[in-house]
């Protein structure tokens, strides 16, 4: 089930929050962790069917690993260890099996080994997140930031929890220790939660998605061959916007319903397009990702304390495997050391003193021409295609004098494409500032007029967002289809 | 205060999302499920079906979420006010096709191009005419147009040119570029076509000299019903059918208004839209006027092997008071009111529809068991201009020979 579905938006959800609502007045608190608990694995039942099951064998398995852990003893490195590789088991099995299989088939024939047997094996949404949150479960009970959670109705709730569960943000266990053992919904939390879910909502229903009509249809419907350079500019713009809006509005939503639940997740981005150097880029971006590698990866590599060397070393190992996180793909691998490549750059004293003296418009230009450029490969599913793609962002390529009507940009594009695009280009490049200067202009907070403008404002992107995700799934025919 | 604000909001965004789905809950469960639709011209999902299905295990439990989605989606209670709402305002405010396929052009003209295959405006689809299928449609067609002229059968195409064809300038700009100046692809094959000795009717000029707005509604996919007696009336006075005995309807003894549905704004969602059309009065009655279940029966023939029994309803066979001749009539959506002409002024006519044809018809048979004096067949240029088919011989296979087989073109 996804959150802009008409079943999530006007079933699923009203029921949990009414049924939670209830509960919480009782102020039974493992009630509600069982209810949840339940909804949470209907939830991914719904859209996994047969992997529900897997998701029930992470939860026993961290279970019994941190109740192992909790012991004590000597064996706790081992026990880590091993309850690591469980999970990254799990992950690799599921995620990573069809690449491995399909690398070293090409490797081995290179010698003339035959073909190896491939068996495609199913990727269950959401197991990146899941798996990562599970880690981060044992880390923090071995480090002593956590305590062992001896109720597996409780962890189970941890690591399925809806509002997270498909797309983060990637919450660590240390952080809602305490709200799930003990919470209470107040109504401030709770009009802020309506805030966050409504805007993500319009994020993801209204830009995210019209940005990937533009950019689905043309890729489908165009070999990079047939075009040219304005024909790959919008597709490129399109999809920075699609991913941002994508992503940054799925985990509103996640913090929305987490503050109507009771829970407080972390913020994941921070309006990342406005960073000045791709290090405050990664500080903006994913934020629970990127600090979940600084904690439980960075660091433990050795971080920056081994000298410049290690540190780069350390850097591309990270980034990585950050691209490998987002993908099964050497694509995502080489997005991933394509940021770690200039991460490592504006380290140096020379070119980062350079970067930190050029006027602030032109850094977030060189920003945004790294972020975009990156883009490509995560987008383009082959590596020549993305190759070929940026050679035509860079130098002007005319559409070919051969090339179909699918090659002009005027296919893609409309009154309300442009509406659209211009609008999440002035939200993306707003800073979080300015937007506190603009809410400021309705009243300070918590005042009664800022309070109406905020609600007024939440209501109308629900209206909005709701009335397009109801009308996208409409299917007319000219002739009767049964 | 603020605490006051907060809780109305928090309410108010609660029955929002509550209140439609308590609806429709309640829809489903008084047994009160809508099962098709008429705007959408599809069978719904329905909660009725599926639960019988799943409780006898032909429908595996993997399955049920997928439906129960489906089922929600068909049967929420708000879905067809709140699409044509917001449909309309994205289409009529800023332009953007809502439906598939279909494409908004200028001064208020939506096309039905079936974008972005374009597999309906053959100048702009992106791998152009199927030149192979052309090539053997102009062989099948010719050949079986002179095997029955050589047994003293006329037969007679007529192909109807879409309004994209009519008013290539009213296509958005995109669009318009690519068309202009390129030869049109219907009247590439319609020409060669006629080299081969067919009678064809492609009038694009007799159409664009009637102007659009009395051929078509700016919204509508097909043309219109007036527009078909006007045009049905030239063909017999003018046109390609003048030779044969039928004389045109008279035009402007009525002039009656009709309301019909712009079917394209049920494409976008944002239907129905009725618009209004003058049509003639029919004058005479017909002696008969059956379905072919009705027809069989009295007259103890059996068609079934042209036909399904199921689409025998649509199928009609007429009676005219007048005329002494059969006539086979066989077409598409975009053929208008023959009864007017073949009905009337025929003693039996059999009109039929590409719809109800079973796949493996044949018309030479038809031809043997209903002995017609001529054959007139009305099809849409898109059927003739064939892009990037899926299953282009569906309808000219008909035209083969019995016992043959569609050429295969692809060496296989």
């Amino acid at each position: 089930m996804v959150f802009t579905s008409a079943l999530f938006l006007f079933a699923f959800l009203p029921f949990c929050l009414i049924v939670n609502a209830a509960l919480a007045a009782t102020k039974n608190i493992p009630a509600q962790n069982i209810f949840l608990l339940i909804v949470s694995l209907v939830f991914y039942a719904f859209g996994e069917m047969g992997y529900a099951l897997i998701m029930i064998c992470s939860i026993l398995l961290n279970y019994g690993f941190g109740l192992w852990l909790g012991r004590g003893g000597k064996m706790r490195g081992t026990v880590l260890g091993l309850g690591v590789a469980a999970n990254l088991g799990i992950l690799i099995y599921y995620k990573y099996f069809n690449f491995l299989l399909v690398n070293l088939s090409g490797v081995l024939a290179l010698v003339g080994v035959p073909e190896l047997p491939s068996e495609l094996v199913h990727l269950p949404i959401g197991i990146s997140f899941f798996t990562f949150q599970s880690i981060s479960y044992l880390i923090d009970i071995y480090r002593g930031e956590a305590e062992v959670q001896k109720n597996p109705f409780y962890l189970g709730l941890y690591i399925a929890l809806f509002p997270q569960l498909i797309a983060g943000p990637i919450v660590r266990y240390s952080m809602v220790d305490a709200e799930i053992r003990h919470r209470t919904i107040r109504l401030e939390n709770y009009a802020q939660g309506i805030r966050l879910f409504c805007a993500g909502l319009f994020q993801k229903a209204i830009i995210a998605d019209t940005m990937a009509k533009v950019v689905d249809n043309a890729i489908d419907g165009v070999a990079v061959g047939e075009m040219g350079t304005g024909l790959v500019w919008l597709v490129v713009i399109a999809y920075t916007l699609q991913i941002f809006f994508d992503f940054a509005g799925y985990s509103n939503m996640a913090l929305g319903l987490g503050r109507m639940f009771g829970f407080t997740f972390p913020v994941n981005f921070n309006q990342p397009y406005i960073s000045t150097s791709i290090r405050e880029f990664w500080r903006r971006w994913h934020i629970s990702l990127s600090s979940w590698f600084r904690d439980y990866l960075y660091i433990p590599l050795g971080g920056s304390r081994g000298g410049p060397l290690m540190t780069y070393r350390n850097l591309l190992i990270v980034f990585f495997v950050t691209g490998l996180w987002h993908g099964a793909s050497w694509n995502f691998v080489l997005w991933g050391l394509w940021h770690g490549a200039f991460i490592i750059l504006e380290r140096d004293r020379v070119i980062g003193g350079f970067l930190d003296g050029m006027p602030t418009i032109l850094r977030r230009i060189y920003v945004m021409m790294v972020v975009m450029i990156g883009w490509v490969p995560f987008r383009f599913e082959s590596l020549p295609d993305a190759l070929g793609a940026i050679k035509r962002m860079l130098i002007w390529t005319p559409t070919p004098e051969t090339a179909s009507v699918l090659s002009s940009p005027s296919q893609y594009t409309d009154p309300w494409v442009w509406t659209v695009m211009l609008a999440a280009i002035v939200i993306a490049m707003i800073s979080p500032e300015r937007g506190r200067w603009m809410s400021d202009r309705f009243g300070a907070p918590g005042t009664a007029a800022r309070e109406v403008v905020l609600a007024v404002g939440s209501l109308l992107l629900l209206a909005f967002s709701s009335a397009i995700i109801i009308s996208g799934g409409y299917t007319a025919f000219i002739y009767f289809r049964f | 205060m603020t605490f006051w604000i907060r809780l109305l909001g928090s309410l108010i965004f609660l029955a929002a999302i509550a209140v439609p789905g308590v609806m429709t809950v309640q829809r489903i469960a008084s047994g009160q499920e809508e099962a098709r639709s008429l705007i959408e011209n599809r069978q719904f999902a329905q909660f009725s079906v599926l639960y019988p299905s799943f409780l006898e295990g032909r429908l595996p439990l993997r399955r049920v979420p997928e439906r129960l989605t489906d089922i929600f989606y068909d049967q929420l209670t708000v879905r067809t006010r709140v699409t044509r709402w917001i449909n309309s305002v994205l289409v009529n405010g800023f332009g953007h096709s809502t439906g598939a396929g279909v494409t908004i052009g200028e001064h208020g003209f939506w096309f039905q191009t079936e974008s972005p295959s374009y597999a309906h405006l053959a100048c702009a689809a992106p791998d152009g005419l199927d030149q192979d299928f052309a090539a053997e449609f102009v062989d099948v067609y010719s050949d079986f147009q002179a095997r029955w002229a050589a047994q003293g059968v006329p037969v007679y195409l007529i192909v109807i040119p879409k309004k994209s064809s009519v008013v290539p300038e009213y296509l958005p700009s995109f669009l318009r570029e690519r068309c202009e100046g390129r030869p049109n692809p219907t009247e590439q094959i319609v020409d060669r076509l006629r080299a081969r000795g067919a009678a064809v009717a492609y009038d694009l000029e007799w159409f664009r000299d009637q102007g659009v707005d009395r051929m078509f509604d700016r919204r509508s996919y097909h043309w219109d019903d007036g527009a078909g007696v006007r045009y049905f009336n030239y063909l017999f006075s003018d046109g390609l059918l003048s030779d044969t005995e039928i004389e045109p309807t008279p035009i402007g003894d009525d002039g009656r208004i009709w309301i019909d549905h712009v079917d394209l704004a049920n494409k976008l969602g944002i239907g129905p839209l009725d618009y209004e059309m003058r049509r003639p009065r029919v004058r005479d009655r017909l002696r008969g006027n059956f379905d072919l279940n009705e027809w069989l029966a009295e007259t103890g023939e059996d068609y079934t092997s042209h036909f399904d029994r199921r689409s025998f309803r649509s199928a009609r066979f007429m009676r005219g008071r007048v005329g002494t001749g059969r006539a086979l009539y066989f077409g598409d959506s975009f053929s208008k009111r023959p009864d007017n002409y073949f009905g009337l002024q025929m003693e039996e006519s059999l009109i039929l529809w590409t719809r109800n044809m079973r796949s493996d018809l044949r018309m030479d048979s038809l031809i043997q068991d209903f002995h017609p004096d001529f054959v007139v067949l009305v099809f849409v240029e898109s059927k003739v201009a064939v892009v990037l088919p899926e299953d282009p011989q569906s309808v000219w296979s008909a035209f083969l020979p019995a016992g043959t087989e569609w050429p295969d073109s692809s060496g296989d």
